[in-house]
């Protein structure tokens, strides 16, 4: 919603009477009513319900004193689509079309609250009103996402209203750039993509290189699969990544950003597009910043589907028009980057960070946080959890903290196994060591690593060693196959798990895993293979007896491995209420029905023909009665 | 000689031998300079390194890390120490080439690696047992950087990468210059020169021949000899005629200017 | 442009794709810019296309072709009216994204990464979505489907005609 006509601004003051005026028209405004539209409130319907909304609010008549506002991503995923009514800050949960014309009526003109639609804490069982009060946002420090449920992303207004592009006007007016690279150095951000290294000193390094011209990029190709903090910031504040970029870029003395965006975020991609002509328009991007005498820039590069490609010399061949084999890095590309000029990658939620660091001082960021990993950290919690979503944590916080207090436990009932954190890079954590902080150093002497941020829960139905054959898959797939260990390693290892995970295994099998995974991460060109055992290193080292199951007994201990399961029906425990028959898709159940009528009637428990079936577990997942059972 | 290094030479220390070499050589060609043996399929003197093949990894000391990098590609610097045949050296390498014995069981020249560092007997199963190309890409590189041409580039990715002309068909710019077998390092490139024409067999493209403009002998393949117009048009003219043509067309300038100067 | 004209290879009208590159060209975009759009334009990137693309942006065709065939989002073959990608990203498969994957292979009688001979469906397995608290997910031509098990892929399926 554009309500402020501006035009160019040339000088400091100029952006802030801007904000100012918007300011003071916003508090006008009597009520807003919030709607996610992030990723995952897409996935279960948003679209609809704001649709709802705009035509419910138009046709009341309240299209004037009530302000729809449509952002990024809210965080609290499971419980979409989410619906936030200002000023009261009323939290409904799980909203429908068909709700729409009720909170109008009962909340919006008279105050009162929908019972249905409020969330109900976990531990207390307690409804609650506000988003506040809710247990998954209590344990959070979000200071990079928290700022999307005020911003419409196509509305740069929204960004100005709650302070945005006053970092960068500080940094311009106030800073010099080697002041800019120390307080960034002293703040102690790491890299937020799964390295960690120090961003002031990556600055540092690309300012003192020789050549020019310099660039500054933001790698948005966040390839993990698992993890989506990095879209929900590109698509719900794309803003805070360009001032991020912009104040780099002076400091680095650079005229030319790029922003490298996966291509399955279109989102991501029209929303960093509409924010960057905004920001040209209003003088903060272009030519002369805000009568600074500085120039910057910034073009968008969509990815065409390739992992590899967040691999910083990969990324940069992309940008190029290459295909995206990585180089090594010998001579850093901070030296010798894109087109061959020293350029200087850092990852979205990195970028995000420095507005507020500029904003807040190095002294506050620094205060967040463990000795050597400082400020928060977005994740993006998902799998076998409760309360599945995008939540950020102070570093330092331990895994169980996130996994039980934010993210509710495991659902129905069962029992916690591991958490994959760091993505294919990453490794799997199992119960005893959830107490480890969140800490770039911490995780990697655990055999797993900080990554871009996925936590992906398992719980007992979760069979470890299919894990590790999936992400040997995944990176057989993505490998660019440009060096031997990653192409031919990777493969070898896989034809090994594939035969355990069949039954064909050996122990020998497993010693071969072991040495294999060593060479391979020794002797690969770059991060993808050099940390592709990770993975399977990771499942030997601490589910190893799931493994020699597999191997010895050649029996899937969580029942996955279609070649070591059978499924079969429990006849004390079916209702022959004939669920699991319509789920099967290739008919191997009969049964399951109930036969005559009054007194007569009979129930005929389910049986599954053995010869026909494909173990694709529909019929285990359809039962509500537990009478499916897998041996 | 002096012992003392200048801003465009470092001193290094291979396998215990110090060497001076110009900076910006790669360890690589520093070893090799002084006899040191590093295995290096992907590297070729005129191309340089490509980091693919990783049987070149050595062991380094620098600023008091010890890591393993790639001698093709990895720049000799200043009180560097390497070693070439550590024990982490050699199991990554014998590793790497028991991944090449099963992608390329073929190729003499792993084979011959393979019995150098003791792992004759494949430990994987090759998925093709007559197939050579190790993917070092020197083929590509061959005709993309120094020929310029870009009959044949990589294709696909991961496990399906392979090289070739676009669809794996045949190429309507491929100069059939033969360039890419001369680097090829296993043999894999195969060639096949007929009465009318040669043919790049791997790249399933047939080139016929030029006939020379004076003897109508078959030398140079027909577009080559295009090419080579269009690259030097001043030797234009030379390029039409045939070797033993243009040596004969050589003599006989000098007979003829000898004769001159006999008669002043 | 209609799946009719798209299995015609012969009626390809041409000018689009040395536009776009033309375009392109003068902007300094790279190669893999300009094939995104004219794959955008043409649904998938035929030989013929191929060719006048590396034409105009004075490459290789090898290097065009290298370029196509390395990344998945590029397709050369037609693809179906329904394009529905299965996302196999952890947080799907750990919740039974293979089961899904498994059933639309069999209902609509391919396997992933292909077309039915109608030209109605294509399928295909990513790598990840970004929507993965409502896994698993299936995307059918942009639209987003959660929490997807058997008894969902009939009902999109149903309502796809």
């Amino acid at each position: 919603m554009s309500t402020v006509a501006s035009e160019k601004l040339t000088g400091f003051a100029d952006l802030d009477a801007l904000r100012s005026s918007i300011q003071a028209q916003r508090e006008k405004i009597e009520t807003t009513v919030v709607l996610c539209g992030g990723p995952g409130c897409q996935a279960y319907g948003c679209k609809a319900v704001i649709e709802a909304f705009r035509e419910a609010l138009d046709d009341e008549g309240l299209e004037e004193s009530v302000q729809l506002r449509v952002t990024g991503c809210h965080g609290f995923c499971e419980r979409g689509p989410l619906v936030v009514i200002r000023p009261a800050g009323t939290f409904y949960q799980g909203v429908t079309a068909e709700d729409v014309p009720e909170i109008i009526q009962k909340t919006l003109k008279n105050n009162q609250l929908l019972d249905r639609l409020l969330y109900v804490n976990a531990q207390t069982s307690q409804k609650v009103q506000t988003e506040k009060e809710v247990d998954f946002y209590a344990y959070q420090q979000r200071i990079i996402s928290g700022a999307n449920e005020e911003i419409d992303p196509e509305c740069i207004e929204d960004y100005l209203a709650v302070g945005g592009y006053s970092a960068l006007a500080k940094a311009l007016s106030q800073m010099k750039p080697d002041q800019i690279i120390e307080q960034i150095t002293e703040s102690g951000l790491r890299g937020r993509g799964g390295g960690g290294f120090l961003t002031g000193r990556k600055w540092q390094s690309c300012r003192n290189a020789q050549g020019q011209p310099k660039y500054v990029l933001c790698n948005g190709d966040e390839g993990d699969p698992g993890a989506f903090m990095d879209r929900t910031i590109m698509e719900g504040n794309p803003h805070s990544v360009l001032e991020g970029m912009c104040i780099g870029a002076y400091a680095i003395g650079s005229n030319q950003g790029y922003i490298y965006v996966r291509d399955e975020y279109p989102l991501a991609v029209e929303n960093l597009g509409i924010a960057i002509q905004q920001a040209r328009e209003l003088g903060l991007l272009g030519e002369n910043i805000l009568g600074s005498g500085f120039d910057f820039d910034i073009r968008i590069n969509r990815g065409a589907g390739a992992f590899v490609c967040g691999e910083s010399t990969a990324l940069m061949a992309s940008i190029e028009g290459k295909i995206g084999d990585p180089r090594a890095k010998y001579i850093h590309t901070t030296d010798v980057g894109l087109f061959g000029k020293p350029s200087n990658l850092n990852n979205v939620e990195t970028w995000a960070n420095v507005p507020q660091i500029i904003n807040r001082g190095p002294d506050w960021f620094s205060s967040l946080g463990t000795e050597h990993s400082k400020g928060t950290k977005v994740f993006s919690l998902v799998g076998k959890i409760n309360n599945t979503g995008l939540v950020e944590v102070p570093m330092g916080i331990i895994l169980r903290d996130i996994i039980f207090k934010i993210g509710g436990g495991i659902p129905n009932g069962k029992k916690f196994k591991a958490v994959q954190i760091g993505g294919p890079s990453g490794g799997c954590i199992p119960e005893t060591l959830l107490d480890t902080p969140v800490d770039y150093e911490q995780l990697t002497d655990l055999g797993a690593m900080m990554g871009s941020g996925g936590l992906i829960v398992m719980d007992q139905d979760t069979c470890m060693v299919d894990i590790a054959r999936y992400f040997m898959n995944f990176l057989c797939e993505e490998s660019c196959g440009k060096c031997t260990p990653c192409r031919e390693g990777t493969k070898i290892m896989l034809d090994i798990l594939t035969r355990i995970c069949q039954g064909q295994g050996t122990p020998e099998d497993m010693e071969q895993l072991e040495t294999l995974g060593e060479d391979v991460q020794t002797a690969s060109l770059c991060g993808l293979g050099t940390s592709a055992p990770n993975p399977v290193l990771s499942t030997l080292r601490y589910f190893r007896d799931e493994y020699e199951a597999h191997v010895k007994d050649k029996r899937c201990p969580a029942g996955v491995c279609r070649e070591l399961i059978s499924f079969s029906v429990t006849p004390e425990a079916c209702t022959s209420c004939s669920l699991c028959v319509k789920a099967c898709p290739v008919e191997a159940i009969s049964g399951g029905t109930r036969k005559g009528k009054g007194k007569e009637r009979t129930k005929v428990p389910a049986v599954i023909d053995q010869d026909k079936c494909i173990k694709c577990r529909a019929c285990y997942e359809a039962c509500k009665f537990n009478a499916v059972a897998v041996s | 000689m002096s012992e003392e290094t200048t801003n465009s030479t470092v001193k290094l220390s291979i396998d215990g031998q110090e060497i001076t070499v110009e900076a910006g050589t790669t360890v690589l060609e520093a070893a090799r300079r002084i006899g040191i043996d590093i295995p290096a399929l992907c590297y070729h003197p005129v191309l340089g390194g490509a980091g693919a093949c990783r049987v070149c990894l050595v062991e380094v000391v620098a600023w008091g890390r010890r890591r393993m990098v790639t001698s093709c590609v990895y720049p000799a610097r200043e009180g560097l120490e390497v070693y070439t045949n550590t024990e982490k050296v050699l199991r990554s390498r014998r590793a790497v080439i028991a991944m090449l014995l099963a992608k390329a069981p073929a190729a003499k020249v792993v084979q011959e690696l393979a019995k150098k560092y003791g792992s004759t007997e494949p430990a994987y199963e090759p998925s093709d047992p007559e197939a050579r190309c190790i993917l070092c890409g020197q083929c590509v590189r061959t005709c993309n950087e120094l020929i310029k041409v870009g009959a044949v580039n990589f294709a696909h990715r991961g496990q399906e990468r392979k090289v070739g002309t676009p669809y794996n068909a045949t190429s309507d710019v491929c100069l059939a210059c033969g360039a890419c077998q001369n680097l090829c390092p296993t043999g894999n490139i195969r060639i096949r020169d007929k009465r009318d024409l040669r043919a790049m067999l791997t790249w399933h493209t047939d080139v016929p021949w030029n006939k020379c403009s004076k003897c109508g002998q078959s030398y140079l393949p027909a577009r080559l000899v295009e090419f080579l117009k269009q690259q030097c048009p001043v030797a234009a003219e030379l390029v039409t005629i045939c070797p033993r043509c243009r040596r004969e067309g050589t003599a006989e300038s000098f007979v003829q200017a000898s004769v001159l100067a006999d008669d002043e | 442009m209609s799946s009719e004209q798209l299995s015609s290879v012969e009626e390809i009208d041409l000018a689009a794709a040395r536009r776009i590159a033309a375009e392109h060209r003068a902007k300094g975009s790279s190669l893999v810019t300009v094939l995104q759009d004219v794959q955008t334009e043409y649904g998938y990137l035929s030989r013929e296309v191929l060719e006048v693309v590396a034409e105009q942006m004075q490459v290789p065709l090898s290097q065009a072709y290298g370029l196509a065939t390395f990344y998945t989002s590029f397709s050369l073959q037609p693809r179906g009216r329904y394009h529905i990608s299965v996302c196999m990203g952890t947080a799907c498969h750990v919740r039974g994204a293979a089961n899904v994957l498994g059933k639309l292979e069999r209902d609509l009688g391919i396997k992933a990464g292909q077309t039915t001979a109608d030209l109605k469906h294509s399928l295909e397995s990513v790598n990840c979505l970004g929507a993965c608290a409502a896994g698993p997910i299936v995307v059918i031509n942009g639209v987003q489907h959660g929490k997807v098990d058997s008894r969902k892929v009939n009902e999109i399926l149903r309502e796809l005609d």
